[in-house]
């Protein structure tokens, strides 16, 4: 009964990475705790994206001497504008997501998509800045 | 139907809350629930707003038939009420043949009737508790997060399996962990040591709350008394998801157990 499990549930978790981020908060100076609060303040997001599409931004930025979050923030406006406008549609990309108890589905990319990211990717790499 | 037990050795874990409140919120959700209460407090009809009745003893005593015994609490919500008598009841099983099966017998005869039944059982190890552990589908054991818990856990744990040894008993559903105090280190660590024992059977924490305990005085379920409470939706995060609360319970043993 003392063996390490493999899994743990998903809530539980994420209260457990909050708690040690409080229990690290309670450690800091109040000078590293106004740094925290500064650090925290800024808006920062962590997604799991494919390989492809984080290279991609990766050759854009550089391409175009900006940073990698720019760039992410410019191409996303553009994809929140094709779904405001119904362009693209995310229901005709469900799928059900079976290995997680937290969601329903996942939106799957299509590979003719993904494709197009590859060969654009490969355009860059070839094409000098 | 599918029959979860409800058990701590430990008093004031939380244990009639999660019955209450897990059956009304599956009841609500249009599912058949019979709630069975083993404890002498009769807490359960207590916190329906109902009147103790000495249910569980004409039941096992004067071995009148459970569906003359249940008491409707809501709509899709049965109770067997249980008051002081209960005491009488496991005095009389002692002197009983096949005592354990005292349950398992009786709610065969009402096979159908409901979707699901919780028994929520009285804080010790007694033959009403072994019984309950021989009837049960799933054994669902809240604990507070302080350093007697996992050893109140683990004695459950102890007497489930000594049922299997008998080819009795149902699995081991999880460990809900009640009275959750996101600020306090104690909660942390124990939380902590909860995980590394069980692992993912360590269910998302019910956080302390007022609410929950101002309910029962007013013969109200939270979902009545207060559904956007912590206690039921759960602690908030910075994003808009929460975590834990008893929504997220009855969500999951509606998933995982009756769909």
């Amino acid at each position: 009964m003392t063996d390490r499990p493999a899994s743990v549930d998903p809530a539980v978790a994420a209260l457990l990475r909050e708690g040690k981020k409080r229990e690290r908060t309670r450690r800091m100076t109040p000078a590293e705790r106004k740094k925290a609060k500064k650090d925290a303040a800024r808006s920062k997001a962590t997604y799991d994206l494919p390989p492809e599409i984080i290279k991609t931004i990766n050759a854009v930025a550089e391409r175009e001497k900006c940073s990698a979050s720019s760039v992410a923030a410019f191409l996303l406006t553009y994809g929140i504008q094709l779904l405001a406008r119904g362009s693209i549609n995310p229901a005709s990309h469900k799928r059900d997501a079976r290995r997680s108890i937290r969601f329903e589905y996942t939106l799957e990319i299509d590979e003719d998509l993904l494709e197009i990211v590859r060969n654009y990717l490969s355009t860059l790499a070839s094409t000098p800045a | 139907m599918i029959v979860v037990t409800i058990a701590n050795q430990k008093g004031g874990v939380g244990k009639t809350t999660t019955t209450v409140t897990l059956g009304h919120g599956l009841a609500l959700r249009g599912y058949r629930v019979l709630l069975i209460d083993l404890d002498v407090q009769g807490h359960v009809a207590y916190s329906l707003g109902m009147e103790k009745e000495p249910g569980l003893y004409q039941l096992i005593v004067l071995e009148m038939p459970l569906h003359k015994l249940v008491r409707q609490a809501r709509p899709n919500l049965w109770i067997l009420p249980a008051d002081k008598k209960t005491e009488a009841a496991k005095r009389a099983l002692t002197s009983m043949n096949f005592r354990e099966r005292v349950l398992i017998n009786a709610l065969e005869k009402v096979q159908g009737s409901y979707d699901v039944i919780f028994i929520d059982c009285a804080p010790s190890l007694d033959v009403l508790h072994v019984a309950a552990l021989v009837a049960t589908d799933w054994l669902l054991i809240p604990t507070k997060l302080d350093h007697l818990a996992i050893d109140g856990v683990n004695e459950i744990l102890r007497s489930l399996a000594e049922v299997h040894q008998a080819g009795l008993g149902g699995q081991f559903y999880g460990v809900l962990p009640t009275f959750y105090d996101r600020v306090t280190t104690e909660t942390l660590e124990q939380l902590r040591e909860l995980v590394r024992i069980f692992g993912d059977k360590v269910l998302p924490p019910i956080p302390v709350n007022t609410k929950l305990r101002e309910a029962p005085l007013y013969g109200q379920t939270i979902w009545e008394y207060a559904p956007t409470s912590r206690g039921a939706c759960g602690i908030p995060t910075k994003g808009e998801e929460r975590l834990g609360g008893y929504t997220a319970l009855v969500e999951r043993v509606e998933k995982e157990l009756l769909q």
